[in-house]
């Protein structure tokens, strides 16, 4: 009886004919592909991700205003441009933006931009404490989502978040995480920028 | 009894018995279908760290349940449901993954584990013509 | 000074892995080098390095010495002893600690098994030499990317704001410590989960480094195998217990009723623990009939590059997950090693392929190896579905920038149709002879026991359970269990006769002749427990949410739920807020419960604590949704029979290390197994 040549039933064969060198260069290609999925996703935060309403008109909604009664008209804001930020007493990072957004707010109310804050998750009086701590600014609307209507409708993921939306009504980036003057403006510009058609 | 009558006796239990199941489980279930629940259970809240909506105790899986059972309530399909979130929040909002172009390896990476495991089992037989003349 | 003592442990035992290392690959290229004295300092030097280590950090903590960064940031004066020790694990560095240490345990015992032996043990000297270089890289870690012994340098309001590597720094002492993570001092079990956990994980880097040195060396053959299949057992017993006991600090602390949410981190423990449970059957297989050697050093490979896989998701960042500590520079370090440890194993194993060569082959598939092949089959597919189904949404995004979610819906549509086929699989294995099986003698140990199963889930069909999962899941799981039952029964009674002895003592006798058997045996019994639980407490589970004010009665699943009045306390090291509750039924007052928030020293937002009433019958579980002025809104579950998700669990594990413990000594302990249908 003759057993059968040394044979791990691997593909390719008998040992001598067997590609050893297929095997490694697999090998090879493989870690150097994991490696690179990994390795590019360092630094980055799992979270943050790219709003699927980008390109998209500004849904419509009702929201009541923080300190006065009523709720905000978005007829009154037909062909400005909008920077609307969700914020929240509780929320750290939101304290550090405030002072960046109370100075574009200024200073860009000439230029058609009117800002919009909606407070998050959070009970009217503490937010009103917040603004008399941090400052209120003009050309702001500061309005509450009391029943996270709102953050459903445009599909945000935590505070504090901004988006930008044109002239038009088109929403045109949104930036996750706590925002400074430069970036603020710098989507600002884009969203005063036409489309092209 | 010869074990011959056992064995028949037992086969005509056994498929009796499989056949009370099979007629019971074909009449199905006494309890209703919640659409919520399954539906909930199948979006992910993103506030949370991979938790469904229906699963977190957060202000926004709530209030994303609550928009949830209106939707169910409106009559709209379990795709229209799943489009309005992913409209909003991204395809990643979604926990169980639609079957397209792009999830074409998902789903094809286990079919194909099968498949070579299956064959490598098979090409371990002892090749018929080694066996002439052994003693098994 | 504490950092000073632990800085120079951990640096003591980073030098004596690498002279362990170097000196073991020198015993193993010469034979006539004594291992024995050449690796006695190197394994000791490691050892006493990883007790200081942990020793120091542990002592420190319990002092409240908040001139460590680590200990300011993870501990406070306020933290309750148990979960200041607790906290030597609870964060990033702290584990690696706990991860050197384990790994120095087991160095020192394979370092005993090598020094027993008479002739000179290139193998064993090969597989210190593979361990010295694991543990060099974790103490490597500890020294530089993970310092648990980091000193505070400047100080917050609370805990350490900046730290610096050198121990000798001018330290300055935090005021308070911000304390463990809110979610990890809620429980006991975060004392017992995490060591459990890793004395599995870590406990396959034994097995590995023997595969390792066997292919360094040339050697076919199950020497390797033989030599392991002891840290095997216990690393893959500890293993399954430490997962088990994770699963329940989940039901117990996080709050949504479920203890497996197919969470990336649960993922990444559960991928070693299917490929380990694969090697250990195909390791059975190799020993008895000399096949699937290729394979075995495959699996093996495959388990430990998972574990370090696993590691790597929960520490770098990449992934979110409950469970992931923050992002840290530790990543990259983790990423470099898992891949030299991927190419060089690999590589080496392709490199020695022609020596791993099995002549034997399968006469039939219709054998006892046959199901062998099936149950790797399915166990290495689940593992290939879980992994995918994990790192794909990774994949794709790096790939072509889409999104897509995998979760919970896809990972159980997946996971239900192959673990009853593992189950099926697993009660018929015992009862198939080796080499080629005839049917009817199958069948008539079959018999039995699939027509009880089926009653009883034609009974349940009767009674109106007909969800096919419930029913094929009970049928499976039943059958397992009267398969197993069937095979003690008539091992037993055998050894009565013969010997004359009572049924029990009988029992006694078969299994402790055939620890190693019986223990598999019993292992079995709790995984078909387990599947028993999960099936029932997923498919017939109430869940209702009920607001109540004080005084009012809800009633779920036919339990009586009273909201009694809200309460607050303030205990040293938290605030708990919440609503007192009786669970009631039948007019019988069956327990009083505390579902609450708690609230941390030096955390704003509050952890939600349920409250469960756990009984034969099954757990009422009371989740706190909302506490208002005037009402309470509460989640109310009712889970039946979910204990024995846990009891099935630990049973599985806790059976193996029971088998060692039990077993009587032979030569490296080769499995004798007398199993039923052996006698074909």
């Amino acid at each position: 009886m003759t057993e059968p040549l040394a044979d791990s039933g691997l593909p390719g064969g008998s040992p001598k004919a067997r590609p050893v060198w297929l095997y490694y260069t697999i090998i090879g290609v493989a870690a150097i592909i994991v490696f690179g999925v990994f390795a590019s996703r360092f630094g980055e935060d799992p979270r943050m991700n790219e709003s699927p309403l980008i390109g998209q008109p500004l849904p419509q909604f009702t929201l009541d205003y923080l300190e006065q009664d009523g709720s905000l008209n978005f007829d009154e804001l037909e062909g400005k441009a909008l920077v609307i930020n969700f914020w929240a007493s509780w929320c750290i990072p939101c304290r550090s933006e405030h002072p960046a957004l109370n100075a574009a707010s200024a200073g860009y109310e000439d230029q058609g931009v009117h800002f919009i804050g909606i407070v998050y998750q959070d009970s009217r009086d503490r937010a009103i404490g917040f603004l008399d701590q941090f400052g209120r600014a003009t050309n702001y609307s500061y309005v509450m989502d009391s029943d996270s209507r709102t953050i459903i409708e445009l599909g945000v993921f935590g505070v504090p978040e901004t988006y930008f939306v044109d002239k038009d009504g088109i929403i045109r980036s949104r930036y996750q995480g706590g925002i400074d003057l430069a970036t603020l403006e710098s989507h600002i510009q884009e969203a005063l920028t036409p489309l092209t058609p | 009894m010869s074990a011959r009558t056992r064995q028949i006796i037992g086969w005509v239990v056994t498929a009796g018995l499989v056949a009370v199941i099979v007629v019971g489980m074909i009449i199905g279930d006494t309890r209703d279908e919640d659409r919520v629940a399954s539906l909930g259970a199948a979006i992910k809240c993103p506030v949370c760290q991979g938790e469904a909506i229906v699963d977190s105790p957060s202000e926004t899986a709530q209030a994303m349940v609550v928009v949830l059972e209106e939707k169910v309530a409106e009559g709209l399909s379990d795709e229209e449901i799943f489009d309005f979130f992913t409209a909003r929040y991204g395809d990643g909002i979604r926990l169980d993954p639609r079957f397209t172009a792009q999830t074409l390896l998902l789903w094809a990476l286990p079919i194909v584990a099968v498949g070579g495991g299956v064959w490598m089992i098979l090409s371990r037989r002892r090749r018929p013509e080694l066996v002439s003349g052994e003693t098994t | 000074m504490t950092a000073i003592i632990g800085s120079i442990a951990v640096l003591a035992a980073f030098i004596s892995a690498a002279a362990l290392a170097v000196r073991g690959f020198l015993a193993m290229r010469d034979p006539s080098v004594d291992a024995r004295e050449s690796l006695k300092w190197p394994v000791f030097g490691v050892v006493a390095g990883a007790l200081v280590a942990m020793s120091v950090l542990e002592i420190a903590i319990l002092m409240d010495d908040f001139s460590i960064e680590y200990i300011a940031n993870n501990s406070a004066s306020t933290t309750p002893t148990l979960f200041k020790v607790a906290a030597g694990w609870a964060a990033l560095e702290g584990s690696i600690v706990l991860w050197g240490l384990v790994l120095a345990i087991f160095v020192y015992t394979v370092y005993r098994q090598v020094a027993r032996r008479e002739e000179a043990d290139q193998l064993g000297a090969g597989a210190l030499a593979v361990l010295g270089l694991i543990t060099f890289f974790f103490f490597g870690l500890m020294l530089t990317v993970s310092n648990p012994f980091r000193v505070c340098v400047e100080i917050a309001n609370v805990g350490c704001f900046e730290g610096s590597n050198l121990p000798w720094a001018d330290s300055i002492s935090a005021f308070e410590g911000r304390g463990p993570n809110a979610l990890l001092q809620n429980h006991i079990l975060m004392a017992v989960h995490p060591p459990m956990l890793y004395f599995g994980y870590v406990g396959m880097s034994v097995p590995y480094a023997f595969a390792m040195a066997a292919l360094m060396l040339g050697m076919s053959g199950s020497q390797w195998l033989q030599r392991t299949r002891a840290w095997t057992l216990v690393a893959w017993g500890f293993l399954t217990v430490g997962i088990v006991l994770g699963g329940w600090w989940s039901y117990e602390v996080l709050g949504w009723g479920g203890y497996w949410a197919w969470d990336p981190v649960e993922n990444a423990s559960f991928l070693p623990w299917l490929i380990a449970t694969a090697f250990l059957h195909s390791a059975v297989v190799q020993q008895r009939r000399g096949m699937l050697q290729a394979w075995n050093f495959v699996l093996v490979i495959s388990t430990f590059s998972l574990t370090i896989l696993g590691t790597f998701l929960t520490r770098s960042g990449v992934i979110v997950s409950v469970h992931s500590f923050t992002q840290s520079p530790i990543g990259p370090a983790l990423l470099w090693f898992l891949m030299i440890i991927l190419v060089a194993s690999f590589g080496l194993f392709v490199a020695r392929i022609h020596v791993v060569a099995s002549s034997p082959r399968l006469d039939s598939l219709a054998s006892r190896e046959g199901v062998f092949l099936l149950n790797n089959l399915l166990l290495t597919v689940f593992a290939i579905v879980v992994l995918v189904g994990t790192l794909y949404p990774m994949f794709l995004e790096a790939f072509g920038g889409a999104e897509v979610g995998v979760g919970r819906p896809f990972f159980d549509r997946m996971a239900i149709p192959i673990s009853i086929a593992l189950l099926l699989a697993t009660a018929n294995g015992p009862v198939t002879p080796y080499r080629s099986a005839k049917g009817s003698v199958v069948w008539e140990r079959l018999r039995t026991p699939l027509q009880l199963a089926l009653a009883g889930a034609a009974l349940g069909v009767v009674l109106g359970n007909r969800s096919p999962i419930l029913v094929i899941g009970t049928v499976a799981a039943t059958f397992l269990m009267f398969v197993i039952l069937r095979n003690l029964y008539v091992a037993a009674r055998k050894v009565a006769r013969k010997r004359e002895m009572a049924l029990p003592a009988a029992v006694l006798h078969v299994t402790r002749n055939d620890a190693g058997y019986w223990g598999g045996q019993f292992s079995h019994f709790g995984i078909a427990l387990l599947a028993f639980g999960i099936v029932f407490s997923a498919n017939l589970t109430v869940e209702r949410e009920i607001t109540l004010v004080p005084g009012e009665t809800g009633t779920v699943a036919g339990y009586d739920i009273t909201y009694l009045e809200p309460f607050s306390r303030t205990e040293p090291h938290r605030t708990v807020r919440g609503a007192a509750i009786e669970v009631s039924r039948g007019g019988d007052v069956l327990s009083y419960e505390e579902p609450r928030l708690n609230t941390y020293n030096n955390s704003s937002q509050a952890v939600a604590t349920p409250a469960v009433y756990e009984s034969l019958k099954g757990d009422v579980y009371l989740s706190l949704r909302s506490l208002n002025p005037d009402t309470v809104v509460l989640g109310v579950f009712w889970f039946p029979f979910i204990w024995l998700v846990w009891v099935g669990g630990l049973i599985a594990g806790v059976a193996v290390l029971w088998s060692r413990l039990v077993r009587k000594p032979t030569r490296d302990n080769v499995p004798v197994a007398q199993a039923v249908g052996d006698e074909r």
